[in-house]
Formats: C-alpha cells, structure tokens, sequence
C-alpha cells in the first residue's frame, strides 16, 4: 500500500464511525447537561463566580449524591447527632455493639438486640494506632459498618478536618481519616474505575474514635442489590493522618435477604408542581423511599424536601439521599431517599414536603435558617402531603426477624 | 473550525448553556473515540467525558482564541484520560467484565476487511504514535494544533505520523499478505 492509499484509508477510517457513541456515554453525558442546567451559567465578566458555581456542580455530580447533597448532607448534619443522645451514651459506658452510636438511626441502633449485626472484627495496627472494623451490616439498601480507631496522643475526632478555603483540600489532624478507598471482590468503588453507581458516606457518632461509614446506592433507578452480590469480599483501604502506611482490611459480607416492598405510584399536585412517591421498601433496618418531584421551576425543585411520618405522628430519621434529573426527563428530579427503620410495624405512611427557610431567602443553597431551638425552619406545603396504607402485618413479621428466623441463614 | 462552531463557542461564553450543550453534543462521537483509543473501556472512557464536560464548562470563558476552542477541548480530555490511567494503575489487578457487543446493521457488518485490517493495526499502535495518528486523521487536527495538544514540536509530530504511516503500511501489507496465503 502506498502513502496516499494509506492516507486515504485513514480519513475514510476516521469517517466512518465518527457519529456513534455507545448508550452509556450518551447516558452519562445527559446526566451531565441536565445538572448543568440546574445552576446558572456565568458570563466572562463574572468568570471567577463560575468557577465556584461549577466545581459545586462537579463535587455534586461527580463525588456523592448528585444535585441536591447540599441540601441533604445539611439537613443530616443538623440532625447527625442529638445532644440527648450524645449526653445519654456518653453518660452510660457503651458495652456491646458500637452501632448503638448511630443517631437518629433506630435500625441500627438496635440491631445487637434483633441479632442482626454481622460480627467482622477486622483490625489493622501501624504506628501505635489501631483501626477496626468490629461489625457490619448489608440489608440491600445499604452497607454500614463501624469504623473506629484507638492509640495515644491522638485528639480530636476520626473525622475531623480543617477546611483552608478557596477549593483547595482540606487539613487533617493527626489521626484523622484521610483516604477511605473500597474495593468489591476486586473491583475498585472509586470515580475512575467503577462501573458502581454507589458510593460511601462517613457519619459521625458521639464519640470521637468512632465513625459510621455507609455504602448506597447512587442510582435513582438501580438497587443496591442489583449490583452487589449476594456474599462478597469488601476491602478497604484507609490513610489516617500521620500514618504512612495505609491500613487494610478484608471484610466478609453477604446480604440480609427479608424486605418488604410496596410499589405505590402516587402523586399530588400543587400550583404546577407534581410531587410523585413511587415506591417504598421496609428492611429490619430501612426504610427506601422512591420520589419523584415536576416543576418547571428548578430553584423551588431543588429546595424542595421530605420527611416521612409513621402512623402514630413519628418522624423517621434521614440516613441518606441521592437526587438525579434524568436523560430525557426534563423537569423531573428524581430521589432515592433512605430513612430510619419505623419503632413499630405502621398501618400506613405518610411523606410530607416542605421548604426549609434559607438564611438568604433568595439562595436556594447555603445555610439553613434555624429557630431558637436551633431546628430548621420548615414551611410544610399540606396540598402535597400523600398517604398510603401499607401491609402493617408483613412489616410486623420482617421487623421481628432476628438472627434465627432470618432468610439468609437458612439452607 | 467551522463558523458556526465559532459563533457558538461565543455564545457559550457569554453564558448561553445551550450553545455549550450543543457544541458538545456534536463533538461527542469524536471524544469519545479518542477516549477510547486511550483508555479503552467504555466506562472509563464515559468518566473522562463528564470529566472534560465540566472542565471545560468550567473554563470556557477563560479561553481566550474561540478557533482553539477543539483543541483545547481534546488538550482536557486527553489529561483526563491520563488521570484515568494512572487511577487504574493504582489498583489491584481485577476480572475485567466484557463490554457488550455491538450488534449493527448488515451493512454495518458488511465492512471492508481492509478497513478493519488497518483499524487494528491503529489500535495496535504504541500509544505515542496512535495519539497523532487519531489526531491528525479522524479529529482532523492540523499539525500545529496537535502539536500544541500534546506539547510537542511540530517537527517532531511530523515524526511521529511519519513513523506511525510506516509501521502502518508494514503491518497492513503483512495481514493482506497472510490472509491470502492461508485461504
């Protein structure tokens, strides 16, 4: 073949496939125009505000809960730990399962005394300082375990880091997590190499040795369970601060079969605005929730959120959110939203949606407004409220199971 | 660049979204190829899309000459397939899933065997070589462009797609002589 051939053929070559793209990166890249048009384009005069804009859509797209996990991650910090509860445990010497620390988190609070933790005791010592992992627990919405760490001179808490500003990474004191990577039967959970759609979130408990990490989903669509599998090998890889080398640990885990789903579809409609509950899903230790909220005004969509109220006038605590506008959806935020275990089995359940007030009323992100009891001030939207009855006697058997009657152990 | 093109990198920088949408939209196809050639797997190459997408939203209206608008936009995505690359070289070795099989059209797989000899030989290429080669033949970037993409003289990006036609050429000759002499 002479040169001009082979030229020719390259550009034919080149030609040739030049308008396909594979479904996954259409996918992903409307995924990625859909969140850009939540947020304002900022013109060349206002460059250096763009820039902030942006690397908020990017940190939110990209890193954790997509679109709304300012407003989520804010409602939950608020509510990570109660000063009651934090007095009450750090009143009363903690025996048993560390789990009890998780506030706001009745699942797992009480999962030792169902039987329903799964017991690792994986350890790693560099340095003087030990980091466990002493129990886990997968229920097919979420994976969480216990983090902990004990050594001398070690102050502040697990998770402590100091901000410096302007975007740059934050500081760590020592002994404080830096680095928190997971791997599944292999196959890395991170951005670059996954083919997950979940991530990890730490959550602090009231004492300061001790973090809650939880793996969700980060689909609005795909359980967990339809990527996970059933059993599989977890390891982990965490840098504290201070510590050269990275401490690992090989973690058992298998999933704990029972739930209860109620595929629902109802929606309620307030001045132009369509609030839909799709689905929920009961766990010993989960409630699921599917949401779905139309509006043609995105600012008012995105401050829009959620609580979810048992029969008997009780508020669920919120574990974790992901919110995603979806390809060819236009208008539509769509949520998968977990929330505590309810204390007893309900007969129905009702989601309420509500504004909370923003300390600038104009912004629809930033700090919450709070009342002198230091709540967040919500402006409940009654119109949107929806009830639904659910199978109270089925949640009844699955909140009984314990570690004799749960499916996964039996043959 | 086409004028259109010009006009709405312009648009684009003076906040209108959609023109952004739209300028990427249309390149997809091209970035996703090179992507590909880089780091191969569909799903790395779809986190080095999203990644450039918000690179460049990011830093559109920084960029000073519009007709760069392309380079400057393969110029991100070939560091984010980089930074792909060397993520992956940081884990532990793991059971690579295999891609779905694009089912096409009879015409589709009706395609010259010449033309596929040819493209395995491209993909065959040491990475230095393909990444002009891609460069110059289906993004239809001038030489001086990509040799601003890739930091390069352009002598040297002569070079390279000097050499890379030669082993091209060689290789090519040698599948179209093999095939005839088994069948």
């Amino acid at each position: 073949m002479n040169k001009r051939d082979l030229e020719q053929q390259l550009r034919e070559l080149g030609s040739k496939d030049a308008g396909k793209v594979p479904d996954i990166i259409r996918r992903r890249q409307e995924e990625v125009y859909a969140a850009l048009e939540t947020f304002p384009m900022q013109e060349r005069s206002h460059r250096k505000k763009a820039a902030c804009v942006v690397s908020r859509v990017r940190r939110i797209l990209l890193t954790a809960a997509a679109v709304l996990i300012v407003t989520i991650g804010g409602l939950l910090g608020g509510a990570a730990v109660s000063p009651t509860i934090a007095a009450a445990l750090q009143s009363v010497p903690l025996i048993g399962s560390l789990f009890k620390l998780a506030a706001d988190d009745l699942g797992l609070q009480t999962l030792e005394e169902r039987g329903l933790v799964d017991v690792v005791e994986a350890s790693a010592t560099h340095d003087g300082i030990t980091l466990r992992i002493p129990e886990l627990v997968y229920d097919g919405t979420r994976l969480s375990m216990v983090v902990t760490r004990d050594g001398e001179k070690l102050s502040g808490s697990i998770l402590d880091q100091i901000s410096t500003g302007n975007g740059t990474k934050p500081k760590y004191p020592k002994g404080a997590i830096h680095s928190f990577e997971a791997q599944i039967d292999g196959r890395p959970i991170s951005r670059q190499n996954n083919g997950w759609n979940m991530g990890f979130k730490a959550k602090p408990t009231s004492d300061p040795n001790t973090a809650i990490y939880e793996l969700t989903s980060h689909s609005v669509t795909k359980q967990l369970t339809s990527e996970l599998p059933d059993a599989f090998t977890l390891t982990i890889q965490v840098g504290l601060e201070g510590v050269e080398e990275q401490f690992m640990l090989e973690l058992p885990v298998r999933k704990h079969q029972a739930k209860v789903m109620s595929t629902i579809q109802k929606s309620r409609e307030w001045r132009g605005h369509k609030l839909t509950l799709s689905e929920i899903q009961f766990t010993p230790i989960t409630t699921q929730v599917l949401l779905s909220v139309v509006s043609d005004d995105q600012e008012w969509q995105r401050r829009l959120w959620f609580e979810l109220w048992d029969d008997s006038g009780n508020v669920l605590g919120v574990i974790g959110g992901y919110g995603a506008h979806e390809t060819g959806r236009a208008g539509e935020l769509r949520y998968n939203v977990l929330f505590e275990r309810m204390a007893k089995a309900p007969s129905s359940i009702k989601l309420k949606a509500f504004l909370p007030e923003m300390e600038h009323s104009s912004s629809s992100s930033g700090s919450f407004k709070l009342n002198e009891r230091g709540e967040v001030i919500k402006n409940y939207i009654n119109e949107l409220e929806i009830t639904v009855p659910v199978d109270q006697a089925e949640i009844q058997k699955l909140y009984e199971i314990s570690s004799e009657t749960r499916g996964d152990d039996k043959p | 660049m086409q004028q259109t093109m010009v006009q709405e990198v312009k648009r684009a920088q003076q906040g209108d979204r959609e023109a952004f949408i739209q300028l990427l939209r249309r390149l997809e196809p091209e970035l996703y190829r090179l992507a590909k050639s880089i780091v191969g797997r569909d799903e790395d190459c779809a986190d080095a899309l999203q990644e450039t997408t918000l690179k460049a939203y990011k830093g559109i209206a920084g960029l000073r000459k519009t007709a760069y608008f392309k380079t400057w936009l393969i110029r991100i995505l070939i560091n984010e397939c980089n930074q792909v690359l060397r993520m992956r070289k940081r884990t532990v070795a793991m059971a690579e899933l295999p891609e779905q099989i694009r089912t096409g059209s009879k015409e589709e797989d009706v395609v010259n065997s010449r033309q596929l000899d040819l493209r395995e030989a491209v993909e065959n290429l040491d990475e230095s070589l393909r990444l002009v080669v891609h460069l110059f033949y289906y993004q239809d970037l001038s030489i001086k462009h990509i040799a601003s993409v890739l930091d390069l003289s352009e002598g040297a990006v002569r070079a390279r797609l000097h050499r890379a036609r030669g082993v091209l050429a060689k290789q090519v000759n040698e599948i179209g002589k093999g095939r005839v002499a088994y069948e």
